[in-house]
């Protein structure tokens, strides 16, 4: 018997087991978790049990599997159970007389409900050719002997079973991949294979609880069993049945997902769509069990087959459950839309619509490229080449590794076709989904439909989201999205699920190490694509796990719970950044905490308290309300209790933490500055929404229906404030596009001249750092620029970097321009082939036509000053300066340009007049080689110095040097041709080849993929422990357990 | 467990209940600063480091017999000075840029038709690597030579409070855009009769590095002052005045204020027979303001020093001394000042006898910002003359005045004049003779804030004086 944590009716267990007629039996009890008392109270109720503890929770069937070890020789017979299985005094006796008369393999009794033995519950299972099963009796059914006949059936539940022990061993015991649900289907039918009989024997009866989903509410029941069922299904199936069978398969759980929205089975199939999927990655695993398989098969599969029923079980089964609704019990007759699964799929529906009516006009016409929503470029291969060339060409470019997040987008692109118009809008909206999606996966540790419900809406609705997209705050977005990814993951590691009613902490579970590396390398993965985005995660993560982690201790779950939580989010917050290393790495320095936390504002201009609080942020309206949402946080902590208690804790720190954080960096009184409020204000997001499902919960379960007093009136107004203060987002789905601008400075720059008039260059964005629309360095609080090629802007200029020296030099331009030390600055910039200085003035979202943001005081005036620069005739939205003494990206230099070039100092280029040079290869980039005929004089490359350039003329590799201080030149002796080209350097590519490894180590764990050679290990007979009991011996030589030691923990999932 | 759960919910409730408190007062939003440059003003002699100084010189006449014009550069430091002078003319013709030296503690003068012969008016842009050094331009005409500040900075501003066409005396404004794209200015005027904005000078173009002269069409005025406003891009605007007759004589070209003061000062004026003081009071807003004038230097008497004008919006005062009743004839400083905030610019007329004809000179107030205990000036006397220089001491402590000159040796003080007593709130005059202070740059500094004007020659055989301040610094 494999014991877990058992309730009071274990010792009715114990005693049907004490009370079996039959004479030669010996007990194994396999106690799996906190063991407590249970080896006392097992030997003072059956005499002579063996009683060994195992560490973790790998699953039933991997722990029952130790017998295979710990029992010695084959000449008997195992009988299988669970620990909430009351057998009949002869139930054992009949079973064994059954097999020896039957010649069976496998017999099982007659279950029967728990609490109503009269109601019959199994006797044996049917299936059909896709594993579905078919219960046989109906629910509800009344035991009138009708199934009291010894006959043949596919399966038998695992809850009892009783093997013979040669086959068993035949078999190698349970399939190691399956922890819960399925293994008994996965052994009949190899049982069936080997041309064992599987029989049922009414005689015997047993009483079952059958409350797996009650005692394990930690454990995605759907998607185990839906996973099990398909991994039987594909391994044991006859390999010529295999394509028809698979196609089927295919359509049925199409089927099934469609239909299950409606029926109220939308989890039953979300999660066989998703076990579908899941067989991509695990295809080698299943090949591989198949080849083990194939070595048993002693019966055709023609025969197999000819033992499963007819059809497809689940309809027959739904067919007749229809029929016989209403000989079903009273109390178990509920509607569609009163079962958890239907509202749960009524709720995503509701959302999922809600978002597709706030979000019409950016589906219809796409995400317009303004803040961080630039524009993914049309070429995907080109954007995975600029992510790997070894040269990031953001700002004045570099010899960097360009960010992770730019390789992800050129990849994700397989996702909509390469069609990158469509993810460019997928990759905003679809945060909108993910972030909803994330917290109803947490909201899997509440055990109300309620309060998940709850939960998913204020998260949906809360107003932080909308008011990102109307400023264009990808990367605050993506916070958004990923902070309840990373707090479920930690929960999960670390086992926190909701206990049952009336416990006064939180429930811990024991999680398979296995698992828990799973789940690391899904946080760890959530963490690592966030940053990749959003460097600010960086800083934001780890104080969201410190934060869970401190709420858990304090919530009332055990302080190894907190550890774990801790360690386990720490450890993936690490992982993530050796994920993102190479690009991480360029950050590290000076100006490295401005890229990674964004630029600071001006001194005192952070948004107020009331604005923090109420997301107010960008331009949704009537967000006031929302500030709601604050009661339940309140509220939560005072009127939960057991599990309800511990979230509303993890809420509250989540709120308050955050929000102090928020506030001290807006005011500017934090040590160090953190990064965009709209990444601050995520976790406090994810508290209100935490902290509101909780109040609901609370109501639900602690409140209503006790005595009357200050709890019910308080439950209720807190539930009251969740309605009134999810209507902002409501309202917020009135315009049908975020408030997003119609039209953003981006389009305009299509205004600017293309760049094969006069030879390419560049564009200097100096303004309110809010609204330059491109990544850049920040001048002085509040000022940013930013240099971007020509008259486009793309995703590559969201990430920002550390300066360069480009940027060194930029500065001082700018600050000659600021000083009035020069009015010659046009000449400062024009080494790194400034063309234009673009002052935004309105952005739409940041600065709109309503209320623009005042332009920095000096700016106009300072830059008018400039002899050089030239305003250009511009919509209001932006003021352009064009700098007449601007050279080409690539240009031979006049001869004073050239002689210039030579120096370093500012006066001297200031000084000097280096217009008239003449632009060549004007399509030649770091990515694409360029060659042309080049006279006697200076090539000028404006990038920074790097050996990573070369010129090459025939063999001849002209040297380069650096020019006006910080550019790149070559002194072309003679008229020669030449091809100007960048060599990626090799370590480059050795770097990036491990980090790609390391991405796809991350996935395979995630996705549940071990080391076949470790599986292969674990999956032979070889003992694990020294054998306790023999068949044939009668006085065991070891009546105590020393500790066993852990059994295959990476056995239980694949 | 209650006490845990009291503990939590104590905690956050307290958190909140700080953060509610510590958030009570917003912020208020500030506008981020790029520059910190201040209002334009009138020219200065810059401290501090710069990559390259430019300075604007507003034109001289050019095209006919015996006008011309140079440029002053003075370098006192003791490195020479390197940059470049582009010359800006008329009729469309393109700039001429040239290079230029001026070794240490010289100056060079460079006629500016010797760079751009062609045009009516030349200005030009002196660009100095490096910084250091100051530039004054002179004027050369027939009626009288005039010397003028050059701007530190262009400017999308400029007023003139004085104007002058009776007898048909001639008046121009010359704008000068040293910008690679066009200026768009709007030009408007005042006279007796009120306010004019002719549409022909509403939005009126000047070109990219260009110079345009323009009249403004208002014949027979006294009373004429005028503004300059560009709505885009920004240029340097001068004025050249040929006075002709009805009490005024002589040729001035001035540089206009870049912007407006509340107060502003005037180191040289004079009551006297024969003398005519007039002080013209431009208010370009659009509120009605009150000056009051006090001059300065005066002995003690029981003259009552403070009259009021009231300047109506967008209108011109006059104060004329002669109708000032107690005025103690001699030389005196005057300041104005008003409440109101910077609202108006001032300019002095101021006609003196000279031989048997009178020579008029007009000089714009300096604003009391300017105030400061060192004036140089690239241009200084090349007759030894009796009051070249004026002084006036603004604060109320009397203070000791050394006169020096640019030379060989760096600045040296003028024989005698390396401590002159300047009284408190007192006006003196300084005469340069000594035949090695002739006709180079010249410096006054005291420990006391002053003002400093000069008072040329007029050139030729020309009687009379040309007054312009020197430059702060």
């Amino acid at each position: 018997m494999v014991v877990h944590e058992p309730g009071p009716w274990f010792s009715q267990v114990l005693d049907g087991l004490a009370r079996q007629d039959y004479p030669n039996l010996k007990s194994l009890f396999l106690v799996v978790g906190d063991a407590g008392d249970l080896p006392e109270q097992i030997r003072v109720a059956v005499a002579n049990a063996f009683v060994r503890r195992v560490d973790g929770n790998p699953g039933y069937g991997i722990v029952a599997n130790e017998v295979l070890h710990l029992v010695e020789g084959v000449n008997g017979f195992f009988c299988f159970l669970h620990d909430d299985v009351a057998l009949e005094a002869d139930a054992i006796r009949l079973l064994v007389e059954e097999l020896y008369r039957s010649n069976a393999g496998i017999v099982g009794p007659k279950l029967v409900e728990w609490d109503a033995p009269t109601v019959l519950q199994h006797v044996g299972l049917g299936v059909d050719r896709f594993g579905e099963i078919d219960p046989i009796v109906e629910r509800g059914e009344l035991d009138q002997e009708q199934h009291d006949a010894v006959r043949d059936v596919f399966a038998l539940p695992s809850a009892c079973l009783l093997v013979r022990a040669d086959l068993f061993h035949t078999l190698v015991g349970f399939d190691r991949s399956i922890s819960f649900h399925g293994e008994d289907l996965d052994l009949c039918w190899r049982a069936h294979l080997g041309g064992a009989r599987v029989v049922v024997v009414p005689s015997a009866r047993a009483r079952h609880r059958e409350q797996l989903i009650e005692r394990r509410p930690d454990l995605p029941h759907e998607t185990l069993r839906a996973r099990h069922r398909l991994r039987v299904v594909t391994t044991l199936s006859g390999a010529g049945r295999l394509p028809t069978l698979s196609v089927q398969l295919v359509l049925l759980t199409i089927a099934e997902f469609v239909v299950g929205f409606f029926t109220g089975t939308g989890r039953a199939g979300l999660a066989g769509m998703g076990a579908l999927i899941g067989l991509i990655p695990r295809a080698p695993s299943i090949i591989a069990r198949r080849r083990a398989v194939a070595a048993g098969r002693s019966v055709p599969d023609r025969e197999v087959v000819g033992l499963q029923i007819r059809g497809i079980a689940r309809l027959t089964t739904y067919a007749r459950s229809r029929d016989q609704r209403t000989l079903v019990l009273a109390h178990e007759q509920r509607s569609w839309r009163e079962r958890a699964g239907a509202s749960g799929a009524t709720a995503w529906i509701v959302l999922l619509l809600a978002l597709a009516v706030g979000s019409r006009q950016l589906i219809a016409d796409g995400v317009p490229a303004f803040g961080q929503f630039l524009p993914f470029g049309e070429s995907p291969r080109r954007m995975l080449r600029l992510a790997t060339s070894g040269w990031w060409g953001h700002g004045g470019g570099a010899s960097v590794t360009a960010p992770t997040g730019m390789a992800l987008v050129a990849l994700s692109s397989v996702v909509t076709v390469f069609h990158m118009g469509l993810l460019h809008t997928v990759g905003v909206l679809g945060l909108l989904v993910v972030g909803p999606l994330g917290v109803w996966r947490l909201s899997t540790a509440f055990t109300t439909i309620r309060a998940r419900i709850v939960t998913l809406a204020v998260y949906a609705a809360i107003p932080l989201p909308g008011q990102l997209i109307s400023l264009g705050r990808w990367q605050a977005l993506a916070v958004y999205a990923a902070v309840p990814w990373l707090v479920d993951g930690i929960r999960r590691i670390a086992g926190i699920a909701a206990g049952p009613l009336g416990d006064e902490g939180e429930r811990v579970f024991a999680v398979a190490l296995h698992t828990q590396l799973r789940l690391l390398a899904s946080v760890t993965l959530v963490v690592a694509v966030t940053i990749a985005f959003s460097p600010g995660f960086l800083i934001v993560a780890p104080i969201v796990v410190v934060v869970v982690a401190l709420a858990t201790a304090v919530g009332g779950a055990r302080w190894t719970a907190a550890l774990e939580v801790l360690g386990a989010g720490l450890l993936a917050c690490i992982l993530a950044v050796l994920a993102n290393l190479p690009w991480l790495v360029s950050l590290v320095g000076k100006g490295g905490w401005a890229a990674v936390v964004g630029m600071p504002v001006a001194a005192d201009s952070g948004p107020s308290l009331r604005a923090l609080a109420s997301f107010d942020l960008g331009n949704l309206q009537g967000v006031v309300l929302s500030l709601a949402l604050y009661l339940p946080v309140l509220v939560a902590p005072v009127l939960g209790r057991g599990w309800r208690f511990g979230w509303g804790v993890r809420a509250g720190l989540l709120v308050v933490v955050f929000g102090w954080l928020a506030f001290l960096n807006g005011r500017h009184r934090l040590p160090v500055r953190l990064p965009e409020p709209g990444i601050l204000l995520a976790p406090v997001a994810l508290g209100l929404a935490i902290a509101a499902g909780c109040v609901v919960a609370a109501f639900e379960l602690d409140v209503k229906g006790g005595h009357f007093g200050w709890r019910q009136p308080l439950g209720l107004l807190g539930s009251f404030a969740v309605v009134i203060g999810v209507l902002p987002g409501v309202f917020a789905l009135t315009s049908g596009r975020w408030e997003t601008p119609q039209t953003t400075m981006i389009d305009l720059l299509g205004q600017l001249p293309d760049r094969s008039v006069d030879g390419d260059y560049r564009v200097l964005w100096v303004g309110d750092q809010r609204i330059v629309p491109a990544a850049g360095q920040s001048m002085r609080p509040g000022i940013a620029y930013a240099l971007t090629d020509d008259r486009t802007l793309q995703v590559d200029d969201v990430w920002s970097t550390r300066p360069t020296t480009i940027d060194a030099d930029i500065v001082t331009a700018l600050d000659a321009i600021a000083n009035g030390t020069t009015a010659r600055a046009g000449r400062l910039l024009a080494p790194f082939s400034v063309r234009y200085i673009v002052i935004p003035v309105i952005d739409g979202a940041s600065s709109t036509a309503a209320n623009p943001l005042a332009i920095p005081a000096g700016l106009l005036d300072a830059l008018g000053d400039q002899l050089d620069l030239g305003e250009v005739y511009s919509p209001p939205n932006v003021v352009v300066y064009e700098n007449k003494a601007w050279i080409p990206a690539r240009s031979v230099l006049t001869a004073e340009g050239a002689q210039a070039s030579k120096l370093a100092d500012p006066a001297s280029l200031a000084q000097a007049d280096v217009s008239g040079a003449v632009s060549v290869l004007p399509e030649a980039d770091h990515l694409t080689p360029g060659t042309v005929g080049l006279p006697e004089g200076t090539l000028h490359v404006s990038v920074p110095f790097d050996d990573g350039w070369h010129l090459r003329s025939g063999e001849t590799d002209l040297q380069g040097r650096p020019a006006f201080g910080a550019t790149l030149a070559f002194d072309v002796p003679t008229a020669v041709q030449a091809t100007l080209s960048f060599k990626t350097p090799a370590s480059h590519t050795v770097v990036l080849w491990a980090q790609a490894a390391g991405w796809v180590i991350l996935l395979l764990v995630a996705g549940g993929a071990r080391p076949t050679g470790r599986r292969r290990r674990y999956s032979g007979t070889v003992g694990l422990a020294e054998p306790v009991l023999a068949f044939d011996d009668d006085d065991p030589a070891a009546p105590l357990d020393p500790i066993l030691r852990p059994v295959d923990l990476d056995g239980v999932t694949s | 467990m209650r006490l845990q759960r009291t503990i939590a919910a104590v905690v956050i409730a307290g958190a909140a209940a700080g953060l509610a408190l510590a958030g009570r007062q917003s912020p208020v939003p500030l506008t981020a600063s790029f520059a910190f440059l201040g209002e334009p003003t009138m020219p200065f002699v810059p401290s501090g480091s710069f990559i390259t100084s430019s300075w604007f010189c507003p034109g001289v006449p050019n095209g006919q017999d015996g006008v011309g014009g140079n440029v002053v550069i003075a370098n006192p430091s003791d490195q020479p000075l390197a940059g470049r002078i582009t010359v800006y003319g008329t009729d469309a013709t393109a700039p001429v840029s040239q290079l230029l030296s001026v070794a240490a503690r010289t100056s060079i003068t460079v006629t500016l038709s010797d760079v751009q012969p062609v045009g009516t008016f030349l200005s030009a842009v002196v660009e100095v690597d490096g910084g250091g050094g100051f530039v004054e331009q002179q004027a050369i005409h027939p009626a009288g030579n005039a010397v003028a500040a050059c701007a530190n900075a262009a400017s999308s501003h400029w007023y003139f409070a004085d104007g002058f066409t009776a007898a048909d005396s001639e008046e121009r404004l010359i704008l000068t855009n040293p910008y690679p794209d066009a200026a768009i200015v709007d030009i408007g005027f005042v006279t007796k009769d009120g306010v004019r904005k002719p549409s022909r000078l509403q939005g009126y173009p000047v070109p990219g590095r260009s110079v345009q002269v323009v009249e403004l069409g208002a014949k027979d005025e006294s009373i004429l002052a005028s503004k300059v406003v560009a709505s885009r891009g920004r240029i340097v605007a001068g004025r050249a005045q040929n006075q002709l007759g009805a009490g005024r004589l002589g040729y001035s070209m001035t540089l206009g204020a870049p912007s407006l003061s509340s107060q502003l000062y005037f180191a040289d004026g004079e009551a006297g027979a024969g003398i005519t003081e007039v002080y013209r009071i431009f208010n370009p807003t659009d509120q009605d303001v009150t000056v009051d004038a006090v001059f300065l230097g005066l002995p003690v008497t029981d003259f009552q020093n403070d009259q009021q004008i009231s300047v109506p919006a967008g209108g011109v005062g006059t104060l004329d001394t002669a109708l000032v009743r107690g005025l103690p004839a001699g030389r005196h400083g005057a300041v104005f000042s008003t409440f109101a905030g910077d609202s108006v610019v001032v300019e002095r007329i101021l006609t003196r006898p000279a031989g048997r004809s009178i020579a008029t000179t007009v000089v714009v107030g300096s604003p009391s910002t300017l105030a400061s205990t060192r004036w140089s000036g690239a241009i200084g006397s090349d007759l030894a003359l009796d009051d070249v220089l004026v002084v006036l001491n603004v604060d109320n402590v009397d203070t000791i005045v050394k006169v020096s000159t640019l030379g060989p040796g760096g600045w040296v003080p003028v024989p005698g004049m390396d401590a002159l007593a300047l009284p408190a709130n007192g006006v003196i005059t300084i005469a340069i003779t000594d035949p090695s202070a002739l006709g180079t740059p010249f410096r006054v500094e005291g420990t006391q804030r002053m003002y400093v004007e000069r008072l040329l020659a007029r050139g030729g055989d020309l009687r009379g004086r040309s007054g312009s301040f020197a430059l702060a610094g």
